[in-house]
């Protein structure tokens, strides 16, 4: 069977300039930001993630209309903006389900992560461009309907406090960046170990909520100092956006955010070894 | 220069304790390679461990000179269609293309051009703006070719390109690998059934179980399928009258007549099929139709393993 031989004229390969590797990491990110953009669900729950910022800029119109009959607004904005951005988060959490679960589980139901595998792209850029692309969204979910409410803030509110506003966006910024990784890449980590996209939403959802309710029945929940307590996805959540919003509490929430990011994505940089390995059973 | 596209040294692959390759040593050049053999024989796993998706327990692959699991480089120049029919549904079957060939490193502006030139040449220039989620399966098929091929590959590897696709498809596909492997691409194209491949290779690797059985020329083959008794069904009204025939003919070794069909155990098919027609005409007998019953691969199987088929 060796007496073949390459035949290189008439050869058609392709001789222009080849993408860089960082290149190709922008199409995997690129292929799976579309993908998300153009499945139903995902594109519900963003139009839904909307929706808090809508009410809260109606609430504070509305009392803006009371202050100017004697009522103030001390305090309110960033109650009000805190509020928003926990429910932002909250609908984040089914947003990351919708957008993240299926992006390995379902190419290894399909096969079509072979396709990925068996180009010049390293698993691990593969895994991180999908994490980044589905943090991307999340980042847009979470920050944009922020940003917006701190926007109608400035165009409501007389005598506006400018260095107020300025931490609420940067601390809208940080969150989003901060629940958009932690997410994301949560979600992404349950899906190299499914073959179907429901699990792994299934499982997030679960370590989500079910978090909070074993950190309440273990007594926990009630003493917010506590900083076990933040084991509890929803408390590490809401203490978070107290410190980086409001400025309440000490940093220790960043902290756990970060050990949780650097966890997970440690995580999905061992899961990546594993990917061909996964990759071919059918 | 000279070099095989693809060699196997002395390759293991097991899974657990199943062994899915078994000591394969082989070297494939250029043309068109079919590697063929039944279901579970290891062709899925021969053609993942040469596109680098699995390493080898044991031996030594080498593609272009390169290791395929460990050498981005090579892949570069692989082109890989795997077997199942569901992509990126969500796409239209250019974007699908423009894709993949982006994924091999070809530049944006022309990764669009190759993918347009290229599903035109596959007979896809109507269907391509159109969403994958469309397609039939010859188009999917189609389409999973042109994503192998977009970014001019020397070394093509394709799991069952042909499987289930009507005749049109089929021949378009074959017809465009033709071209390929005459413009100098190396091609190797898996598939269970030998005849689905004949006219269409220039070589055919027999897998089973793991092991390679056996490895020639489509004619070797077929010679070898030939070499073994063969029962050959011949439906026709006059059962007696074409007895009498095949009784006399060399290499005969039972005729069994039923109501109309006659079943002709022969260990020379080939002087039965060349003699039919002259009799045929000459004695006005009708036949109605005319088949092998045990040509298929899975008979050449049992035959060179002696019956040992799982």
């Amino acid at each position: 069977m060796s007496g073949g031989r390459i035949n290189r004229d008439g050869y058609r390969h392709y001789t222009g300039a080849l993408l860089s590797p960082e290149s190709r990491f922008w199409v995997v990110f690129e292929q799976q930001l579309f993908w998300v953009i153009r499945n139903r669900r995902a594109r519900l729950l963003l139009l839904v993630a909307l929706a808090p910022m809508v009410v809260s800029v109606i609430a504070l119109m509305a009392r803006m209309g009371g202050d100017a009959a004697g009522f103030s607004t001390d305090g309110f904005v960033e109650e009000m903006l805190k509020g928003m951005l926990i429910a932002e988060v909250h609908i984040g959490a089914f947003i990351a389900a919708a957008a993240g679960s299926g992006a390995v589980a379902d190419e290894r139901r399909t096969n079509a992560m072979l396709l990925y595998l068996s180009r010049p792209v390293c698993e691990r850029r593969y895994l991180l461009a999908k994490g980044l692309a589905v943090a991307s969204l999340l980042f847009v979910a979470i920050a944009l309907p922020g940003l917006l409410f701190v926007v109608a803030d400035i165009m409501v509110v007389a005598n506006i406090n400018l260095a107020m506003t300025g931490r609420h966006a940067l601390g809208i910024v940080a969150l989003g960046a901060l629940v958009g990784t932690a997410f994301g890449s949560t979600v992404l980590l349950f899906s190299t170990l499914a073959k179907r996209a429901a699990y792994p939403a299934l499982a997030w959802l679960a370590l989500f909520y079910f978090s909070g309710m074993l950190v309440g029945m273990a007594g926990l929940a009630g003493d917010l100092d506590n900083n076990l307590s933040m084991l509890a996805l929803p408390i590490l959540i809401h203490r978070l956006t107290s410190w980086l919003v409001e400025g309440v509490g000490g940093p220790a929430p960043l902290f756990a955010a970060l050990c949780w990011i650097a966890l997970v994505l440690g995580l999905l940089v061992w899961r990546s070894g594993r990917l061909r390995k996964l990759a071919v059973l059918r | 220069m000279n070099a095989p596209c693809l060699t196997f040294t002395s390759v293991v692959r097991r899974y657990g304790p199943v062994l899915a390759v078994n000591d394969i040593s082989v070297s494939i050049g250029g043309g068109i390679t079919g590697l063929v053999g039944p279901n579970a024989a290891g062709k899925t796993t021969f053609i993942t461990l040469a596109v680098g998706l699995k390493r080898p327990t044991g031996g030594q692959i080498r593609v272009l000179g390169g290791d395929p699991w460990s050498d981005l480089g090579v892949k570069g120049q692989v082109g890989y269609c795997p077997d199942g029919e569901r992509l990126w549904d969500n796409l239209t079957g250019l974007q699908f293309v423009v894709t993949m060939a982006m994924l091999s490193g070809v530049q944006k502006d022309q990764a669009h051009g190759r993918a347009n030139e290229i599903l035109v040449q596959l007979g896809m220039g109507d269907a391509m703006e159109r969403s994958l989620a469309t397609y039939s399966r010859g188009m999917r098929q189609k389409v999973k070719v042109a994503q192998a091929v977009v970014h001019g590959p020397r070394f093509l590897m394709l799991d069952e390109p042909l499987n289930g696709i009507d005749p049109v498809s089929r021949h378009e596909i074959m017809k465009y690998l033709r071209q390929l492997a005459d413009q100098g691409t190396a091609i190797v194209v898996s598939s269970h059934v030998l005849h689905e491949l004949d006219g269409f290779v220039d070589s055919v690797l027999l897998l089973h179980r793991g092991r390679l059985l056996a490895s020639g020329t489509v004619e070797e083959i077929r010679d070898l399928i030939y070499e073994h008794p063969h029962t050959v069904r011949i439906e026709t009204p006059d059962v007696k009258g074409l007895a009498r025939w095949a009784v006399d003919l060399p290499g005969v070794m039972a005729v069994e007549m039923e109501d109309d069909a006659l079943n002709v155990r022969t260990r020379a098919p080939v002087e039965l099929y060349r003699t039919l027609p002259a009799f045929v005409m000459g004695s006005g007998v009708r036949v109605q139709s005319l088949y092998s019953t045990d040509s298929s691969l899975e008979a050449v199987f049992k035959y060179l393993t002696k019956g040992d088929l799982r």
